[in-house]
């Protein structure tokens, strides 16, 4: 009976948040499936913490979640760069191609566009990468992802219309160097 | 030769709403992911049981330890071979 509360609780947490920390992960690696790896090991850590996590006012919940998740991502570069950093990035840019090489519907002209998104998201510098991915991936707020980086929201809707007028003009170069 | 007109604006917002849309968490990986967690909290720990273990490896320390230690008998097979 306890466990099964534990875990409903676990479950509202999982509910709420996955869709944000996924998207935080995907934004830090720019890796689709270390995306995944860093969320299962997250919220493995939020099962093994969440009476630290139920003892926070609603308003510090975010925040802790998302600096076990900073934490992670700082292991995880850390063991990257302990010698597989190059091979990764290979790997991953083979795992992009071949997701955009595949869907019959698009136009070559949009997968190109869209290659080309890819690869002007992985340039941007971190900060704004972050940014953009939790609002377009993971749906959250600039105040939501103000509060999960610990920046004010100004900071972010910054960060956010700095990171679409780059991919712009990123897009447009790579356009006039194609046609 | 020219650059095709393009809103950038509008042009970025479309293809984010595109490139989101295949980057999301599907429900499908969150209930894997979930039952993973799930299911890893909630195994036992097995420890490691000494007697069966030794059981286990009676037949070598026999080997060993036994009246005709193995170390005499492979000792003597070489002196016998040189």
């Amino acid at each position: 009976m306890e466990l099964r509360d534990r875990q409903r609780r676990f479950d509202a947490v999982y509910l709420e948040y996955r869709q944000g920390l996924h998207a935080y992960f995907l934004g830090r690696t720019s890796d689709p499936e270390q995306a995944l790896d860093l969320l299962q090991e997250c919220f493995l850590r939020v099962w093994r913490g969440q009476a630290s996590l139920e003892a926070l006012p609603p308003e510090r919940r975010r925040f802790w979640l998302f600096s076990v998740a900073r934490n992670l991502v700082v292991d995880h570069h850390r063991r990257r760069a302990a010698g597989q950093a190059a091979q990764a990035a290979v790997d991953t840019d083979a795992r992009v191609t071949q997701q955009w090489a595949d869907p019959p519907e698009h136009a070559l002209v949009e997968q190109e566009d869209l290659r080309e998104l890819d690869r002007a998201i992985r340039r941007l510098p971190d900060d704004l990468r972050v940014a953009l991915v939790l609002q377009v991936v993971g749906g959250q707020t600039s105040a939501e992802i103000g509060e999960a980086l610990g920046q004010p929201s100004g900071t972010v809707r910054y960060h956010l219309a700095q990171a679409r007028r780059r991919l712009a003009d990123e897009l447009r170069r790579a356009r006039a160097v194609n046609v | 030769m020219t650059t095709p007109p393009i809103d950038p604006a509008q042009d970025v917002e479309s293809l984010l709403t595109r490139w989101a849309g295949s980057h999301r968490l599907t429900d499908a990986q969150a209930s894997a992911i979930r039952a993973a967690i799930l299911q890893s909290t909630s195994e036992p720990q097995v420890e490691l049981d000494a007697e069966w273990f030794w059981g286990l490896l009676r037949p070598v320390t026999g080997l060993l330890d036994g009246p005709n230690q193995l170390h005499h008998r492979l000792s003597g097979l070489i002196s016998f071979g040189a």
